[in-house]
C-alpha cells in the first residue's frame, strides 16, 4: 500500500466544535450501505465508528453528569452501565434505537430531554442512532479505565523494563565473534538458518570506518598503511586514531545536532533579527564534549541544567544549554517554545512522546496532561538571561511558576494546578515533587540515571542506527506503545548495559561495536540471505550505506584536496560563490528558508526534532553533481592537482584520481574504458587538447575561468559522480 | 521556417500523453512503498515522486491554486452586498473584531454585473474569469480563526496556524506522488520574492524533503534563474551525454562486484532523469514556445506569464501548481483599495480567465482544480487611521477571517455554483459556513481521498492535513 492506512483512533480534539464537526463529515447511510446490521458491534468498523462519532459527543455533552458522577445512576463511559441504564430504566437497546430511552431523550420528545443545555445538532442525533442500530458497539475496555489499561500495558512494555545485562547466547560458528554484541548477532542469524557474510576487503574496512567515525574519506597514505599492516590488532590501531581526531566530534557531533534540531536562525520573525549569531557556540560545546568523550549521562545534565551545576559554570559550558534554546521561536509565543523544548527533551532523550499530552492525556502511552504540565512548569520557570559572552543559556526564575494544566491545550483555559515533577510512569509511586528552584536539574539527573530504562536504551539505538541504518528499534525517538519492539532486545539491552557500566563513555560504545565481526562484514549481496531476510534486519551482512550531505560535500572537497580541516567558529554561508572549503556541519543553516541543496539532500529538516534522516533519490541531487559550479570547481581542482599534472602518461593519472577520488587503484578494465573516452574526447576537444600535458597546478586559478571543461577534467568528474564515490560499501 | 500554430492544436492531448511518459521510466522501477511509519531503515525510501494511487477514484489530478496573498476583498469581487451600498458611510450593526480598527460601511466601488447560465454576480474586476462562470463554483461563506496574515497563511496552506505541518501540495505529492519525474511536483511561483511567512508555506514538516514545494522566482525568464543547476554552461550538452554514457559503464562494472541493489540501480536512473530534465525544464518555463494566439489570449506581464507556465506545468504531469501574487502581500489593501484592487485584478483577470478557457478547450479541465482565493478576505467597513498601520487615508479594508471568497472551478468542481453565503454585508458567513479545513477536506476528497484516512505517521501520532477538523462540502462536488 503506498498510503498509510492505519485508521488511527486518535482523536486530538481540541474544541468541542471540533468533535461536532466530525459527526457532521460522516453520512451513516453512506459509512455503512444504509442497512447497517448490530453485526457491526464487533466488527473494527464498528468500534472505529464509535470512537469517532459517538464516544466524542458523550464526552462533551453527556459525561460531565453521567460519568462518575452518575446522575439519574446513568453512568455512559461504559457499554454495560449504559446499557443498564439509571433510574429510569435502561437506556440503550442495541440494535433498536425506537425502543432506547437515550434516543428518545436526545430527540427532546419526552419529559427527559437531554442534554439539558439544548438539543443536540440534528447530524450528531442521526450518528448515534446509527450507532443503536449497529448493535451499539464499545471497545471492551469502558472509558474510564483506558488510562488505567495504558498503565497495566506499560507494565509489560519492553522499553520500561529495567536494563539487565543479559547473558551471551549460544552460537554454532564459535569461532566467528570478535565482540560480546556478536553473540546475540549471530544466535539470531542462525536460528534462522543464515550465516554471516566474509569480512570487508581492507580499504572497504578502512573506507567505511573513517566515514563512520569522522565524516570523510581516509587519506591515501591511511589506506596504504591500513592495507599494508598485517600485524594483529591494526583495525583496532586504526579505530583508536579515528576516536582521538577531533573530526570524529564533529561527525557525532553532527548526529546528535539532528536530535537538537539545531538551526543557526529563530524562524519566520516579520522584523525582528532572525539570527542566532550564538549558536554555533552549542554546536562547538558539543563537539568538543564528544570528542572528550564526555559521559554520556554528564553529557546530557549539561545541556539541560548547566546553570545549576557546582561548581558554577562557565560561559563555554553554559552554552550547552543551547539544546533548549536553539528552536524555533514561533513569532515569540511562549506555550510553542515550551513545547518545542519539551519535545526535544522528551523524544530526544527518552523517546517518548510527551507532548502528545499538551491537550489531553496520550492515547496511548501512560502520560496525563498533568505530567505534561507538570514538566511545562519547568521549562516555565527557566528564563534566558542576557549573558556576558553571548551564550544561549537559562537560569531559574526568581519565582519558579506553579504550572495549570491548561484545559485542551488553551492557555486561556486554565484547570488545576500540578507540582513541577518528574513522569509518573517513571517516577514510580514515591514521586516527589522537584525541589530546588524551576526543577530543571533534577529533571536533568532524572533523564540521566542509569535507572532510568530509556535514556541508556535510546542512545545506543541512535548509534546503531547510524552504524547500520537500521535501528534496532525501528522508531528510535518513540519507544511507546505503539512502538515495534526491538528486533534484537536483548542485544539492545547488552549494549545499554554496557554503556552505563563503562561510565557512560559514548568512544567505548563505539569501540564495542567497531571492533565486532558483525559491523566489519562485507556489504555484498547473497541471494539466499536476502530472500528470507529482504531488509537484512538480521544482519547477514553490512548494509551498504549513501554518504549523507555533510559527507558527500566535505568528501569532494577532500579529494580535491581543498578541505579546510579547521575546527569550530560562527557559522558560514555555503550555497554561494566562493565557495567556504570548510566542513558543511559549519554551515548557516536558516530554519527559515532552508537551502534547495540541503533539501535536495535529504538534509535533516531543522524544524523539529529529527528522529533519523530520509533517504530519497530524486534527480535534482544528479542535477547538483552534473552542473552545479562547485562540483565544477572541485573537479578542476582535484584534476590539475600536483600530483597528477607530475604524472605525464595518462595511464599514470587515472591511477592517481582513482586513489585520490575512490581509495584505490583501478582495475585494468577501468583503465581501458578511461584511455578510450579520453582519446576520444582528445579528438573531438578541438579547443585544448590536454592528453600531452595538463594545466600546472599554479595554472588553475586561471583555468577555472575557461568557459568549458577538457576532456581530462570531463573524465575527473564522472569519477566523481559515480555510485562508488557516493556509497560506503 | 514559420511554424503554423494551428497544426499544434490537434496533438495536443497525444503530445500531452508523450510529455508524461517520458518520465515514468522512474516510477515502475521505484519500489512502490512505504513513506509511512519509521523514516529510517536501510534500502526503504527510493522515488518518494513515483505515482501512486489515491483511496478512491477522483476526476482531479492537478492542482493549480492561484494564491491572491494579501487578502483579497471579497465584497469587491465575488460576493455583492447591496446592503453595503445602502448604508455607505453608516455605522453597521455588525463589526467584529479583525486586525485593526474598523468604522462605518464602505460601499464598493465596483460594479457588479451578472454572468452565464448560471447569472452568478462578479465583480468588474474579474470580468474576465466571469466569462467562465458557470465552470466554477464560488464559496461566499469560507470562514478562517485568525484576522492576521501569518496564522492565516499557515492555516490556508498547512492546516494549522502555528505549528510545523507539510502544505496541502506536499500532502499531496506524498500521497499522489507525481506523474512527471523530470519536474518537480510541487512548485510554488512567486515573482520577485517570498510572500510572507516564506517557504514555510509550501514546506513538507514532517514529510522527506522531496515533498517540499520547488520555489520558482517567475521575475526571471532566464531558465537558469528558474531552476538551480538546469543547465552547465562548462560541459556541453553532447559531451555530457558522453559522460554519463562512461558513467553508466563504469557503475555497471561496480554494479556487477556488488549484487543486487535497488539503491545503486535508482541512482543510476537519477542521472539518465536529470539529463531529460534539463531539456524538459526548459521547454516546459518557455512559454515563447506557445503559439501568438495563446500568447494574445493570456495577455501581457508577469501574472500572464506564470499562469501560462502553470499550464504548461500541470500539461505535464506536474502535481501542483501554486502561483503567488507577488513577493510580501499585494492583496493587502489596508488603503486606496480602489485603485490597488483595480491595479491588481488587472494584472491577472484575462490571465486567470484565459487559463480556465485554455484547460477547457484542451479537455483538462475536469482533471485540474483551480483554486483561487488569498488568505482571508476584508472588512465590508472601512479601517480607521492609526498612526504607523496604516496612511491614514480613510479609503481601505482591514483583513476578515470572519467571512470570505474563495472559489474553485474544474477538477469534479460543480461548476456555476454559488455556496454558502456571508451576513447582509458581508462581515461574516452565516449560511453553510466553510472553515479552511472543510475547504482541505473536499480538495482532497476532489483529489480522491479520505482526508480522514489521509494519515501520516509521526512523532507517536497519525498527523492529517486537516487535523481533527475538516467535513466535505458535498454540494461543491458536482
Amino acid at each position: 500500500m503506498p498510503i498509510r492506512n492505519l485508521r488511527s483512533r486518535a482523536r486530538f480534539a481540541t474544541q468541542a466544535i471540533a468533535l461536532m464537526a466530525i459527526a457532521w463529515t460522516f453520512s451513516p447511510a453512506v459509512a455503512f450501505g444504509g442497512e447497517a446490521a448490530p453485526a457491526a458491534a464487533t466488527t473494527p468498523e464498528g468500534i472505529e465508528y464509535f470512537e469517532r462519532h459517538v464516544r466524542p459527543l458523550f464526552a462533551q455533552n453527556c459525561l460531565k453528569c453521567h460519568g462518575e458522577k452518575q446522575q439519574g445512576g446513568l453512568r455512559l463511559d461504559s457499554r454495560s452501565t449504559a446499557l443498564a441504564g439509571g433510574d429510569s430504566g435502561p437506556a440503550i437497546a442495541a440494535g433498536n434505537p425506537q425502543a432506547s430511552l437515550l434516543m428518545q431523550a436526545l430527540h427532546y420528545k419526552d419529559e427527559i430531554k437531554m442534554p439539558p443545555e439544548g438539543k443536540l445538532a440534528s447530524e450528531a442525533i442521526l450518528a448515534i442512532e446509527t450507532w443503536i442500530k449497529m448493535g451499539a458497539p464499545w471497545p471492551v475496555e469502558s472509558a474510564s479505565s483506558a488510562p488505567a489499561k495504558a498503565a497495566d500495558a506499560w507494565k509489560t512494555h519492553w522499553a520500561l523494563q529495567p536494563v539487565t545485562k543479559p547473558e551471551l547466547p549460544p552460537v554454532v560458528r564459535g569461532a566467528w565473534p570478535r565482540s560480546p554484541l556478536d553473540f546475540f548477532v549471530l544466535n539470531k542469524l542462525e536460528a534462522r538458518g543464515l550465516a554471516p557474510s566474509e569480512p570487508a576487503a581492507r580499504r572497504i574496512l578502512i573506507r567505511r570506518a573513517t566515514f563512520d567515525l569522522t565524516g570523510l574519506p581516509p587519506e591515501a597514505p591511511e589506506i596504504d598503511a591500513f592495507v599494508a599492516d598485517q600485524s594483529p590488532g591494526a583495525f583496532d590501531r586504526v579505530v583508536e586514531r579515528l576516536l582521538a581526531s577531533p573530526h570524529y566530534g564533529e561527525r557525532w557531533g553532527r548526529h546528535w545536532l539532528d536530535v537538537a534540531r539545531y538551526a543557526d536562525t529563530k524562524g519566520y520573525l516579520f522584523t525582528q533579527d532572525r539570527n542566532y549569531p550564538n549558536a554555533y557556540r552549542y554546536r562547538d560545546w558539543v563537539v568538543r564534549a564528544l570528542n572528550e568523550d564526555l559521559p554520556y549521562d554528564q553529557f546530557l545534565i549539561q545541556q539541560i541544567a548547566a546553570d545549576r551545576l557546582a561548581p558554577a559554570a562557565d560561559a563555554p559550558s553554559l552554552a550547552a544549554m543551547g539544546f533548549l534554546t536553539v528552536g524555533r521561536r514561533f513569532l515569540g509565543n511562549p506555550h510553542d517554545i515550551i513545547d518545542d523544548r519539551l519535545d526535544v527533551l522528551t523524544r530526544g532523550t527518552m523517546a517518548l512522546t510527551v507532548t502528545c499530552a499538551r491537550c489531553h492525556d496520550h492515547k496511548y502511552d501512560p502520560i496525563p496532561t498533568k505530567d505534561y504540565y507538570s514538566l511545562y512548569g519547568v521549562l516555565a520557570s527557566s528564563v534566558e538571561p542576557a549573558q556576558p559572552a553571548d551564550v544561549m543559556t537559562l537560569a531559574d526564575a526568581e519565582r519558579p511558576v506553579v504550572p495549570h494544566v491548561f484545559v485542551r491545550g488553551n492557555p486561556g483555559n486554565p484547570g488545576e494546578s500540578v507540582p513541577r515533577q518528574f513522569l509518573g510512569v517513571l517516577a514510580g509511586a514515591n514521586r516527589q515533587p522537584f525541589a530546588s528552584g524551576s526543577g530543571r536539574l533534577e529533571l536533568a539527573r532524572s533523564i540521566a540515571s542509569r535507572d532510568n530504562p530509556l535514556t541508556a536504551r535510546v542512545i545506543v539505538n541512535r548509534a546503531w542506527l547510524h552504524y547500520f541504518e537500521n535501528p534496532l528499534v525501528r522508531t528510535p525517538s518513540d519507544f511507546g506503545l505503539r512502538s515495534e519492539p526491538p528486533s534484537h532486545p536483548e542485544l539492545l539491552d547488552f549494549l545499554a548495559a554496557s554503556l552505563v557500566e563503562h561510565n557512560w563513555s559514548l568512544k567505548d560504545l563505539h569501540r564495542l561495536i567497531l571492533k565486532s565481526a558483525t559491523y566489519q562484514q562485507a556489504s555484498a549481496d547473497r541471494a539466499e540471505c536476502r530472500k528470507a531476510d529482504p531488509e537484512n534486519r538480521y544482519l547477514w551482512r553490512m548494509n551498504r550505506k549513501r554518504l549523507d550531505f555533510e559527507s558527500l560535500r566535505d568528501g569532494l572537497l577532500a579529494a580535491a584536496g581543498q578541505l579546510d580541516r579547521s575546527l569550530g567558529g560562527p557559522a558560514i554561508e555555503l550555497t554561494k560563490s566562493p565557495w567556504s572549503r570548510r566542513r558543511t556541519l559549519y554551515g548557516l543553516i536558516d530554519r527559515q528558508n532552508l537551502p534547495s541543496l540541503f533539501r535536495t539532500f535529504d538534509f535533516a529538516s531543522p524544524d523539529t526534532h529529527s528522529p533519523g534522516r530520509f533517504t530519497t533519490t530524486v534527480p535534482q541531487q544528479a542535477l547538483y553533481m552534473m552542473n552545479s559550479p562547485f562540483l565544477a570547481e572541485m573537479v578542476r581542482s582535484l584534476a590539475n592537482q600536483q600530483e597528477l599534472s607530475g604524472a605525464r602518461e595518462p595511464r599514470e593519472r587515472i591511477d592517481r584520481v582513482y586513489r585520490l577520488g575512490l581509495g584505490r587503484p583501478p582495475a585494468t578494465h577501468e583503465v581501458d574504458l578511461g584511455l578510450a573516452f579520453l582519446a576520444e574526447e582528445d579528438a573531438r576537444d578541438k579547443r585544448a587538447p590536454v592528453t600531452g600535458s595538463p594545466q600546472p597546478a599554479a595554472q588553475s586559478a586561471a583555468q577555472s575561468a575557461a568557459p568549458t571543461l577538457s576532456a581530462w577534467e570531463r573524465y575527473v568528474q564522472v569519477v566523481l559522480l559515480s555510485n562508488e564515490f557516493m556509497f560506503i560499501d | 521556417m514559420h511554424v503554423d500554430s494551428f497544426a499544434r492544436e490537434p496533438l495536443a492531448l497525444s503530445r500531452r500523453e508523450l510529455l508524461r511518459r517520458s518520465g515514468m521510466g522512474f516510477g515502475a522501477l521505484a519500489l512502490a512503498h512505504l513513506l509511512g511509519g519509521s523514516p529510517v531503515s536501510a534500502g526503504e525510501v527510493q522515488n518518494p515522486l513515483a505515482p501512486k494511487v489515491a483511496h478512491f477514484p477522483a476526476k482531479a489530478k492537478h492542482v493549480i491554486h492561484l494564491f491572491m496573498n494579501g487578502g483579497p476583498s471579497h465584497v469587491d469581487t465575488f460576493d455583492p452586498k447591496p446592503e453595503l451600498t445602502r448604508r455607505h458611510g453608516q455605522e453597521l450593526p455588525i463589526n467584529l473584531p479583525t486586525e485593526r480598527k474598523t468604522g462605518a460601511a464602505l460601499a464598493s466601488p465596483f460594479q457588479f454585473a451578472k454572468y452565464g447560465q448560471s447569472g452568478i454576480e462578479v465583480s468588474e474586476l474579474f470580468k474576465h474569469v466571469a466569462e467562465s462562470i458557470d465552470d466554477i463554483a464560488v464559496i461566499r461563506s469560507m470562514h478562517g480563526d485568525s484576522p492576521n496574515h501569518e496564522p492565516s497563511l499557515l492555516l490556508m496552506n498547512c492546516g494549522e496556524a502555528r505549528l510545523i505541518r507539510p502544505s496541502m501540495g506536499s500532502w499531496l505529492t506524498y500521497g499522489l506522488g507525481s506523474e512527471n519525474q523530470n519536474l518537480p511536483g510541487f512548485i510554488a511561483m512567486c515573482p520577485g520574492g517570498y510572500p510572507i511567512q516564506e517557504s514555510q508555506n509550501w514546506q513538507s514538516g514532517f514529510l522527506p524533503g522531496a515533498h517540499q514545494g520547488t520555489y520558482i522566482d517567475t521575475k526571471f525568464t532566464d531558465i537558469n534563474r528558474l531552476i538551480e543547476h538546469i543547465d552547465n554552461p562548462l560541459v556541453e550538452r553532447d559531451d555530457q551525454r558522453r559522460q554519463l554514457d562512461l558513467l553508466g559503464q563504469l557503475n555497471q562494472l561496480h554494479g556487477q562486484e556488488r549484487g543486487v541493489d535497488p539503491r545503486l540501480e535508482s541512482r543510476i536512473q537519477s542521472f539518465e532523469l536529470a539529463y531529460r530534465m534539463q531539456m524538459e525544464a526548459a521547454d516546459a518555463f518557455d512559454v515563447s514556445r506557445e503559439p501568438q494566439h495563446i500568447l494574445d489570449m493570456y495577455g501581457p506581464g508577469t501574472q500572464a506569464r506564470q499562469i501560462l507556465i502553470a499550464r504548461r506545468l500541470v500539461e505535464r504531469g506536474v502535481r501542483f501548481v501554486q502561483l503567488w501574487h507577488g513577493e510580501g502581500q499585494p492583496w493587502d489593501n489596508h488603503d486606496d483599495i480602489e485603485v490597488n484592487h483595480r491595479k491588481l485584478a488587472g494584472q491577472c483577470d484575462q490571465a486567470i480567465g484565459a487559463l480556465l478557457k485554455d484547460l477547457k478547450a484542451r479537455g483538462m479541465l475536469d482533471e485540474t482544480l483551480v483554486i483561487w482565493g488569498g488568505e482571508f478576505g476584508r472588512t465590508p467597513t472601512v479601517e480607521l487611521p492609526k498612526k504607523g498601520s496604516n496612511a491614514g487615508k480613510i479609503n481601505g479594508r482591514d483583513h476578515n477571517h470572519h467571512g470570505f471568497t474563495m472559489w474553485m472551478a474544474g477538477g469534479g468542481v460543480r461548476g456555476g455554483t454559488v455556496h454558502g453565503a456571508t451576513d447582509e454585508f458581508g462581515f461574516q458567513a452565516v449560511e453553510n459556513r466553510v472553515h479552511v479545513h472543510d475547504l482541505h477536506a473536499t480538495i482532497l476528497h476532489l483529489l480522491g481521498f479520505d482526508h480522514e484516512r489521509f494519515t501520516y505517521r509521526y512523532a507517536g501520532r497519525d498527523f492529517r492535513l486537516t487535523d481533527v477538523h475538516g467535513r466535505v462540502v458535498k454540494e461543491l462536488i458536482a
